[in-house]
Order: structure tokens, then C-alpha cells, then sequence
């Protein structure tokens, strides 16, 4: 069996707004461009044009209504790939230490050429993030874009996951969770990230953002409402003398 | 939705003062309640886009295209106007009223037309997508 390690330089991962994700799947389309032309083997589909497709996926997202007893119901859109556990599963049970967490920086990732494709970790996972490729025969799984985030032949705006760059609600954020001080840490503490399922104590890395409360009309008046009414009963001034002499004309 | 006895996954007719189609449906909670929607590009006619005649696309997938017009009604002026919106071109979806009522299921969504030839024959059973390998 794989060991971890005791610790890591890093622990590198997402945190994604609940909040602000959209459900458009463009971190889905974007994660399976990459990922198919760079590590590892492509991401298969079967039969994609025909009455049952399926496929590889490295990231996903699927989205629920919520119905409260009272109140207006509400959409979560739910992405969800690989957390990086600091405590992963996936990598203690693997026969051939073909899965692996990097020292450096925490990121969890599959050495092809050492899976047997035996489908042990997706078992152990308890999210559900890995997925065995059908004609390559190997686990896949999110590498969080490790051949963009060193890529220094990407411009710098570039080397960062494949899903996050492309984003267009801004609801997925990377960068070093071990940093308290890093941007990403402190949008955790201030939005009261998440870690998903904390009783398998797997110690998740990537976070999520809680969707905020919503407006309710009536209950909550605005603060700047007082700035918004008519401050003068008369008109007076030189757009007022304008008003009338366009009036008057 | 409730009102005319359906359910999630039941199918319904849609009928509009320009067509009618024979679709599945599913209630939303968070939608205005005299709202329905779609998305309109999961419809393929079948044989298009390379895919197979059954895929889902053509059988499950709908276009609502049968409801609406290309043309607003005459106004009188000599002219027929494109029902679109004015700036974008966009099709003119979002002040159409329709009928929708419980219907039998049937094998495929209706209107169910003719399959068209593809000029580029049909998409691969398996693909593993790597450019350049």
C-alpha cells in the first residue's frame, strides 16, 4: 500500500463559490480540452454520438434546486473534482504506488505507467472524483493543470488551472491553502469556506463557498436608500431655469 | 405545470398560434410560475450534427422553433417583418404564450421529421481525442 506524506511544502488547491457559480460548465469544457492533449492519456468518450453517450470527466458539475418550506426556491450549481486530501484515501489504498500526494505541494496525482487500472481508489474515494478512462484502462483524475501552473513556456496569467482561467464568473480561485496570509486562504476565512463531508476525515484541501442569503423585499432596507430620496422640493439652478426655458420654447 | 396533472418526466404538448411539439417535461421550483423554458440547442433533427438517428439529441431533445413564426404578423405597412428582436437578431423567445397540456408518451419528441443525410457521414463510436498523436 502507498504511503503519504507526513507533510507537504504546499497544500495547493481550489476554493469555489457556490455563490457566484452559474452552472455554465465552462470549467467542465475547458478542464477536458487540457486534459486530453496534455499528462497522461486522453480522456475517452464512448459512444458520444450515439443514444447512450458517456465519457471521462475530470471535473463536473451538476446542480440542485433547493426548496425551503417557505421562500423562493434556489439553484446550486455544484462543481465538483479532485479536493487533494491532505488525508487522501485514494493513495493508501493503492497496490502499486502508482497514486501518489507530491511533497512540494500537496497536489495528488496518478503515475500512468504504474496503474494497473484496478479501480481501487475510485472505490475509496468518497467524492466520487476519480474515474477510470475506457480505452486507456488507467485512472484519470484532476492533476490541478500541474503542466500549466509550472509551465513557464505560458504567459504568467496562463499558469494557473485550465478551469480556473476560464471561469467567466470569477467563482473559482487557486493558490496555496498552507499560506494563512495567501488570497485564497483569507476568502476562506472570510466566507466561511467549507470542507466537503469532514466526518470521512480525509481532510479536504480545496474548499467551498457557502451561497450567501438572499434579499428578502421588505425585511432588510438598504443602507445607502436615505441617499436615494429627492433632496430638494423646488428646482433651482441653471438646469432648472433650462427646464423651463426649453419649456417655454 | 401542476395544474395540467404533470409531472417530472412525464410529456406534454406545447402549442403556440404557430405550431405545436410533443415534448418531455420537468418542473422547475425556482421559475416564475407562468413561465416554461428550454434550451433550445440540445434539439437536433435526426442526422444531424454526425450523430446517430437515436441519439438523444433527436429523440429526447427538441427545438422550439416549431412554435414561432420568422415573420411577425402583417401590420399593414406592405412589409413583413422578421420576429427577432431588433438589436441582437436573437429569435424572439421570451413573449411567446403557449398551451401546454398532458400528452401520451410518445417513441420520440414530435414533430418527428425525416432524417437528414450527412455530408460527413456519421460521428466515431469512440473517441480519444489527442491532436497530433
Amino acid at each position: 500500500m502507498t504511503q503519504l506524506p507526513e507533510r507537504t511544502e504546499k497544500s495547493l488547491g481550489l476554493v469555489i463559490d457556490l455563490d457566484t457559480c452559474v452552472g455554465c460548465h465552462a470549467c467542465v469544457v475547458s478542464c477536458k480540452g487540457w486534459n486530453t492533449e496534455n499528462y497522461g492519456a486522453p480522456l475517452s468518450d464512448q459512444d458520444p454520438y450515439g443514444s447512450d453517450p458517456v465519457g471521462t470527466f475530470l471535473n463536473r458539475v451538476h446542480s440542485y434546486e433547493v426548496q425551503p418550506a417557505s421562500g423562493p426556491a434556489q439553484l446550486v450549481h455544484f462543481p465538483k473534482s479532485c479536493l487533494h486530501c491532505q488525508d487522501a484515501p485514494c493513495v493508501t489504498v493503492c497496490p502499486t504506488g502508482a497514486s501518489y500526494k507530491r511533497t512540494e505541494d500537496g497536489i495528488v496525482l496518478v503515475n500512468e505507467s504504474d496503474c494497473i487500472g484496478c479501480g481501487l481508489c475510485a472505490w475509496a474515494c468518497p467524492y466520487g472524483a476519480r474515474e477510470m478512462d475506457a480505452v486507456a484502462g488507467v485512472m484519470k483524475k484532476c492533476t490541478l493543470c500541474v503542466d500549466r501552473i509550472y509551465n513557464t513556456n505560458l504567459p504568467e496569467e496562463d499558469r494557473e488551472p485550465a478551469c480556473v482561467r476560464t471561469c467567466p464568473a470569477g467563482a473559482r480561485h487557486f493558490g496555496d491553502l498552507s499560506d494563512p496570509d495567501s488570497a485564497v486562504s483569507q476568502l476562506v476565512a472570510e466566507r466561511g469556506g467549507m470542507d466537503l463531508m469532514p466526518e470521512q476525515g480525509t481532510k479536504p484541501v480545496n474548499k467551498y463557498l457557502p451561497p450567501r442569503p438572499k434579499d428578502k423585499i421588505g425585511e432588510d432596507i438598504d443602507v445607502l436608500a436615505p441617499l436615494l430620496e429627492p433632496v430638494a422640493e423646488e428646482q433651482r439652478g441653471f438646469f432648472s431655469w433650462l427646464d423651463k426655458a426649453l419649456e417655454k420654447l | 405545470m401542476r395544474e395540467a396533472g404533470l409531472k417530472d418526466g412525464d410529456w406534454a404538448h406545447v402549442t403556440s398560434p404557430h405550431g405545436k411539439i410533443t415534448v418531455p417535461v420537468m418542473e422547475m421550483a425556482a421559475l416564475n410560475e407562468n413561465t416554461v423554458w428550454t434550451w433550445n440547442a440540445i434539439g437536433k433533427r435526426r442526422g444531424a450534427w454526425a450523430l446517430e438517428e437515436d441519439a438523444p439529441e433527436a429523440t429526447k431533445g427538441f427545438l422550439l422553433n416549431h412554435l414561432i413564426h420568422e415573420l411577425l404578423p402583417p401590420k399593414g405597412d406592405g412589409l413583413r417583418w422578421a420576429n427577432s428582436d431588433p438589436i441582437t437578431g436573437q429569435a424572439a423567445w421570451f413573449d411567446l404564450k403557449v398551451k401546454i397540456e398532458k400528452a401520451d408518451p410518445p417513441d420520440v419528441a414530435q414533430p418527428d421529421l425525416p432524417p437528414l443525410r450527412s455530408p460527413v457521414g456519421k460521428g466515431p463510436r469512440v473517441l480519444a481525442w489527442k491532436v497530433g498523436k
